[in-house]
């Protein structure tokens, strides 16, 4: 499973393809600070189990993300254009 | 002392070719009702090529095989506004194209199983508030696959303000 690597985004006149790519290392270097601090936090207050459901949910959470790919969204009315696309 | 031969059903012979085992799936998704006699006339046809007395190449299988998949199990749901050719009068010209990868509920709803019970009121209550009425705490494994199961025989044409709404999966 690969998460979406680009997408394309349009409204009216102004479309861009966002480079997700350079989002994820971002997003992994966060969780990999922030778990350590949600384990603790967890363990002091009694709550350690629940650091294994905080594990399941990001997980969950990147399979969503992965299965957006091929997501497509393209609205032309009158005076407004939006496109979504996830390759 | 005689021998009897037993002819599996699968191996017979039709036209002095054998029924490959795509066509007799094409056939068994006919007979049940998965796809038209179209599809199915359209499937035989890129399957006549692996049974017509010569090898089966691999780009026609690969084709079938792709073809018959995407009806097996397709994957994405589209939701299709465009206008009515056939309106008359001068209204509002909307296009819309929406494909949603059918992997979205599955993942969506093993995301949502996950959230705690306190949380889950709190996400309920919003939908209510939204006017979807499903008590999400009832959608587990089973009840998704016939969702998508359902999903996959689903096919929607209406036309709302001159416009033709189609919904279907692919």
């Amino acid at each position: 499973m690969i998460p979406p690597m680009v997408m394309w985004f349009k409204v009216q006149w102004f479309g861009i393809w966002i480079p997700l790519f350079l989002l994820w290392p971002i997003v992994i270097v966060l969780l990999l600070l922030v778990m350590p601090l949600v384990f603790i936090g967890m363990a002091i207050t009694g709550n350690i189990s629940r650091f294994w459901i905080a594990i399941r949910i990001v997980l969950a959470a990147y399979k969503t993300i992965c299965a957006t790919r091929g997501l497509r969204i393209d609205i032309d009315k009158e005076e407004m254009t939006f496109e979504i696309y996830l390759p | 002392m005689t021998t009897t031969a037993v002819i599996d059903p699968t191996e017979r012979y039709e036209s002095g070719t054998r029924m490959t085992s795509e066509r007799k799936q094409i056939l068994e998704m006919l007979a049940a009702g998965k796809i038209s006699a179209d599809e199915a006339e359209r499937l035989l046809q890129l399957t006549s090529g692996s049974t017509a007395g010569r090898p089966a190449s691999s780009s026609s299988t690969g084709a079938t095989t792709a073809v018959i998949a995407q009806i097996i199990d397709p994957k994405f749901i589209r939701v299709v506004v465009e206008p009515d050719p056939t309106a008359t009068g001068n209204h509002a010209k909307h296009h819309v194209n929406v494909r949603v990868p059918l992997k979205i509920i599955r993942a969506g709803v093993n995301l949502a199983s996950l959230i705690p019970n306190d949380a889950g009121h709190m996400v309920q209550d919003s939908l209510l508030n939204k006017g979807f009425k499903g008590d999400l705490s009832k959608l587990d494994a089973s009840a998704l696959d016939e969702l998508i199961e359902a999903l996959q025989e689903l096919s929607i044409d209406a036309t709302v303000d001159n416009h033709l709404v189609k919904v279907f999966v692919e």
